[in-house]
């Protein structure tokens, strides 16, 4: 039990971590920030708990655990990180449900749905993050892939043909 | 140390599995979608770390409150394994940057212009794809021309989205 503990505890005091930082201030690049505070907060905190282990004989997990332990945290971190995208940015799916929740048993028409599904809010903001993660550069009136957005297109349609994947809208 | 060491490597076989086996049913015609096959192959890679968890704590004298905490540590290990998985494979089904990536890809090296890019996106196509597909996964009903939430998967993300927000964006 004591590696269970000690996994969810670093996980859990992780985000406690992001919490008051994001609190102070919410980071320019979210995802580069989330990924130094679930990467270094829990070697710090599992330093702090050994340091105190050998003090006050708190209950330590087994060397082979702690491999355990970093396998739970890096997965739940990569769960993590894709469910933080839904809340760093709206999704069409989400949008829709949040309309529809906000307005009860009246519910919502289509054209009330389609006034908040616009390209400002889904089309733009992904461009500029795309632009942010430098996956896009500008290029005249528009912009193109960069070598890191290439080997990421390129991966995308090699895991699409993988996988037989037919994209939808 | 060795004698803890398969435990670790449960939830990776697992992984493994699930990966194989989406590789198979995404070639055999059986007309259900990708979520469906893909809540197969987690299936598969769950129940095989469920029993190769049971063997493998069996064969060690570990008091109950251990083996819970073994047995949760690892299929919750594989569980996020396979969600992102899930969400490799749904990303390349879905997401707009990705497919924004590979529409600038069908264009490289020459440069997308915005107004060729946003042509190619018409809200109003990504607004019925959604409703179409919310509708086909019972989440929302319609009725007298207005569309209803109904109360499921979406629904659940959606307000834990909500939550997150609040408590970290305060938005």
């Amino acid at each position: 039990m004591v590696a269970f503990l000690t996994a969810f505890s670093l996980f859990i005091a992780s985000f406690g971590v992001q919490v008051v930082l994001w609190r102070i201030r919410v980071p320019r690049n979210q995802t580069r920030a989330l990924l130094l505070v679930f990467g270094i907060a829990p070697l710090v905190l599992a330093t702090f708990w050994l340091a105190g282990a050998a003090e006050f004989s708190w209950p330590v997990p087994s060397p082979a655990d702690w491999i355990g332990i970093g396998l739970f945290h890096a997965a739940a971190t990569g769960c993590y990180l894709i469910v933080y995208t839904g809340v760093e940015e709206d999704s069409p799916s989400i949008t829709i449900i949040n309309a529809l929740e906000a307005a009860g048993n009246a519910g919502c028409s289509r054209a009330e749905l389609a006034s908040r599904i616009t390209e400002n809010r889904f089309v733009r903001p992904r461009l500029l993050a795309l632009k942010r993660g430098r996956f896009l550069e500008e290029a005249g009136d528009g912009r193109r892939l960069t070598a890191r957005g290439r080997r990421a297109a390129r991966t995308a349609v090699m895991l699409s043909r993988l996988f037989n994947i037919h994209e939808s809208v | 140390m060795g004698g803890h060491l398969p435990l670790f490597a449960v939830p990776l076989a697992g992984l493994v599995l699930d990966v194989a086996a989406q590789l198979v049913l995404c070639r055999i015609p059986m007309g259900i979608g990708h979520v469906r096959r893909q809540f197969m192959s987690f299936a598969a890679g769950m129940a095989a770390v469920a029993i190769g968890m049971t063997v493998l704590l069996a064969r060690r004298h570990l008091p109950g409150a251990d083996l819970a905490g073994y047995m949760a540590l690892h299929l919750l290990t594989y569980a996020f394994l396979g969600f992102c998985f899930f969400n490799v494979i749904n990303a390349n089904l879905g997401a707009l940057r990705v497919r924004m990536l590979k529409e600038y890809l069908a264009q490289d090296p020459e440069p997308l212009a915005d107004v060729s890019l946003n042509a190619r996106y018409e809200v109003g196509a990504m607004l019925d794809a959604r409703l179409a597909r919310l509708m086909d996964g019972r989440q929302i009903l319609l009725t007298d021309g207005r569309y209803r939430s109904q109360p499921g998967g979406v629904t659940l993300i959606a307000g834990i989205f909500r939550r997150l927000r609040r408590l970290l964006l305060r938005r």
